[in-house]
């Protein structure tokens, strides 16, 4: 079976720290991932890699069936093709929402009907500094969502929406995957981002992939472990 | 055009501006074939460079450069202190005013002391007496220059304050408040180390002013040899020390002073100065501004007797000229630190490397160089040495500009770039110049400045038939013609404040 996306024996190291320690992960088309595992497993890395904002230090990693990573071969981000929302949200202080999504794309009715998803219409015109943490984040998701690409990475996209907004995100996002037939990868440290969003959550521990469940059932998995009654 | 593509031509472009006038003169020194013509070349090196004359002459300036240096380094730590961690009132105001002093050419400023305490000075005429003071003492020579290069001293060691943040001097507040001075030096130590060396490099780039005060250095002989005696042979052997001085210092401040571009904290709002600060503070920063802004200003005033204008009409046609020569070279200069930092970001020991290099290097050592390499292409003569060596000369000035705005440009930043790409070329312009804009105008102004008032390295490669406003005002003080070299002077002041002017509105207009 071919995948879109595929993580085969991925190594990386950041100064002595081993992040990832040879691990493999297979996407399938228009298949919507979820990453999941506590603050330094290496998630942010993956996308990373799947971006090429880093380089892997062993292993393959393939987009589309073609090899974009590996000991002999590295494609550039620009010519990868992908879209991403980042945990710092990396906005260009001196662009107003607008121009942010303009300098992405030139289809001005997909800029106003992503501007409207996000409930941004009022807000156009402002800076990034003049928003708050929860509109500069959305600002961040509709750049995002503006560029059409197959292939979409969202890290930590929900950190500071209200439940209400993130419902309302989930939502443009799944339109986006459905407009684009894209395969989406996200990360996130909250087991409630990734259901009624995610087809399948992958669970990082010690560098690698301990295992990969339904949303549903790493919930319940999760509401064991906390409400499980107190040894006496 | 691709990002690599771009690489591939900056590198190439740094080697033919650069590294191939470089390889060339230390290529002269190699030996053809293992002969007699060896020794005798060596001979000749050893007896003309190592005779005692010229070792106690260059004995004498590197001591005279030390003492610059230490001074500068003394002058410019005080204000730097004061504008990172104190808050006052005019504080960009006198933060400008301090630096203004560094655009004024040195010569210049020798000029006007020369008019305020020499003999027919404007001091003996205020005293009455007739009193003269004899400024024709090394003495003399490191007052101007440490008053002359301070603000570099100032600048250097302001980016090293710039990286004691917050996060640093919270905890010094909450576990040794006394440890303040022990952890602050400590972090700060490159970034002194680096001020001395420059300002040793800048003073080893000095020959007019020793030569006004009539004081010989080893620079001034570099200078004989190739100006006077067009003995480029002698001027190489002269240099090749110098050479390698500029490269172990500069290996050394390479590996020592890791030049860090932490953005400075906006939240962080420094305590005001206290009364005692407040007296020692301003009563500094009024007698550092009377000695090397005030008084040239009433010196270049009162010689110019107020009639800027004729002068100027007179010189026209070089004012122009070196107008349109100092924009070409501030902006070609700006432009390429900007691609340098902006696409060889991933290269950051290269590009320090190449600051400290260029920084380091004299400007004499550049002059003999340049001259060596053209001469053999057969191209001296032309415009295109001087555009090189200004291009050298003011690039790591206008790096060191940059380098804090780079760090605006953060990892994210230049993550979301990369991914929502529409051609390198239209990111740098589109994204990179708008968020790096102030210090881009600021780089630009200066350089101009800098360039406008530069005789030095003019004097050593302008082609014949051209002139600059700086030469002109030069030989006019030969001819003793100081009215005209005061009303030049004044308008040579006059386009810094103008510019900066412009600079401080369009900072005003910001959104």
């Amino acid at each position: 079976m071919s995948y879109y996306i595929t993580l085969h024996d991925v190594r990386k190291k950041f100064g002595k720290i081993e992040v990832l320690k040879g691990l493999s992960l297979n996407v399938k088309k228009g298949e919507i991932i979820g990453l999941f595992g506590p603050s330094g497993s290496g998630k942010s890395t993956i996308l990373n890699l799947i971006a090429g904002l880093e380089r892997p230090d062993g292993g393959r990693i393939t987009l589309r069936n073609t090899t974009v990573a590996s000991d002999n071969v590295f494609v550039s981000p620009e010519e990868r093709n992908v879209s991403m929302v980042f945990q710092d949200l990396g906005l260009w202080p001196h662009m107003t929402v607008e121009e942010h999504l303009k300098f992405v794309s030139d289809d001005r009715r997909l800029i106003s009907v992503v501007l409207k998803q996000l409930g941004l219409e009022k807000k156009k015109d402002r800076l990034p500094e003049e928003l708050s943490g929860g509109e500069r984040q959305r600002v961040s998701i509709a750049r995002a969502l503006t560029k059409p690409s197959d292939i979409l990475l969202l890290d930590e996209p929900f950190s500071f929406l209200d439940l209400k907004l993130r419902e309302r995100v989930k939502k443009t996002i799944k339109d986006y995957k459905k407009k684009n037939e894209s395969t989406v990868v996200i990360v996130s440290h909250s087991v409630f981002d990734f259901i009624d969003l995610c087809d399948r959550v992958a669970i990082l521990k010690d560098g690698k992939i301990s295992k990969i469940e339904k949303p549903r059932e790493l919930l319940l998995e999760f509401q064991k472990f906390y409400y499980r009654k107190p040894k006496r | 055009m691709e990002s690599r593509t771009i690489k591939a031509s900056l590198i190439i472009l740094i080697a033919l501006l650069l590294v191939l006038p470089l390889t060339y003169f230390f290529l002269q020194f190699i030996p053809q074939r293992i002969d007699y013509q060896v020794l005798i070349f060596l001979y000749e090196f050893v007896k003309f460079v190592y005779n005692k004359r010229i070792l106690k002459v260059f004995a004498k300036t590197f001591f005279l450069g030390v003492s610059v240096s230490l001074f500068s380094l003394i002058v410019g730590f005080i204000p730097a202190y004061f504008l990172e961690f104190r808050s006052f009132r005019l504080k960009n105001f006198i933060r400008a005013s301090l630096f203004i002093p560094f655009l004024i050419p040195p010569y210049l400023f020798v000029f006007s002391w020369l008019g305020f305490l020499g003999k027919r000075g404007l001091f003996s005429q205020i005293h009455f007496l007739n009193l003269s003071i004899d400024i024709y003492n090394p003495l003399a020579l490191i007052f101007f220059l440490s008053l002359s290069f301070f603000p570099v001293s100032m600048l250097f060691i302001s980016l090293g304050f710039r990286n004691i943040t917050k996060k640093i001097l919270n905890p010094i507040k909450i576990f040794n408040e006394k440890g303040f001075w022990k952890i602050t030096l400590l972090l700060l130590k490159p970034y002194l180390l680096i001020s001395f060396f420059v300002t040793l490099s800048l003073f080893f780039s000095e020959y007019i002013v020793p030569s006004y005060l009539r004081i010989n250095t080893y620079q001034s002989e570099i200078f004989v040899q190739l100006a006077t005696f067009y003995d480029v042979r002698k001027a190489s052997f002269l240099t090749l020390p110098l050479v390698i001085f500029s490269l172990i210092v500069a290996i050394l401040s390479f590996k020592v002073c890791k030049i860090k571009t932490e953005i400075p904290d906006k939240k962080f709002v420094p305590p005001h100065l206290i009364r005692r600060e407040k007296v020692f503070f301003y009563s500094f920063t009024v007698i550092v501004l009377v000695l090397s802004l005030i008084i040239p200003l009433s010196v270049f005033l009162a010689e110019s007797k107020l009639d800027v204008l004729n002068p100027l009409l007179e010189t026209k046609g070089i004012f122009f000229t070196s107008v349109l020569f100092s924009t070409l070279i501030s902006f070609s200069t700006t432009f390429l630190s900007n691609v340098i930092l902006f696409y060889l970001r991933s290269s950051q020991k290269f590009v320090n490397f190449l600051l400290f290099f260029t920084l380091l290097m004299p400007t004499p050592v550049l002059g003999v160089v340049l001259t060596t390499f053209f001469s053999a292409i057969k191209l001296n003569g032309t415009v295109l040495p001087l555009i090189d060596g200004y291009v050298i000369k003011f690039l790591p000035f206008s790096l060191l500009f940059m380098m804090p705005e780079y760090g605006k440009v953060t990892k994210s930043l230049e993550s979301s770039i990369r991914i929502f790409s529409r051609g390198s070329l239209i990111s740098f312009f589109k994204i990179v110049l708008p968020i790096v804009k102030e210090g881009f105008f600021f780089s630009l102004i200066t350089i101009f400045i800098l360039c406008f008032g530069e005789a030095s390295l003019a004097q050593l490669l302008l082609p014949p038939g051209l002139q600059t406003i700086s030469l002109r005002m030069e030989t006019l003080l030969h001819y003793g013609n100081y009215q005209a070299v005061a009303s030049l002077s004044l308008s040579t002041v006059f386009i810094p404040l103008a510019l900066y002017s412009l600079y401080a509105l369009f900072k005003g207009v910001k959104r």
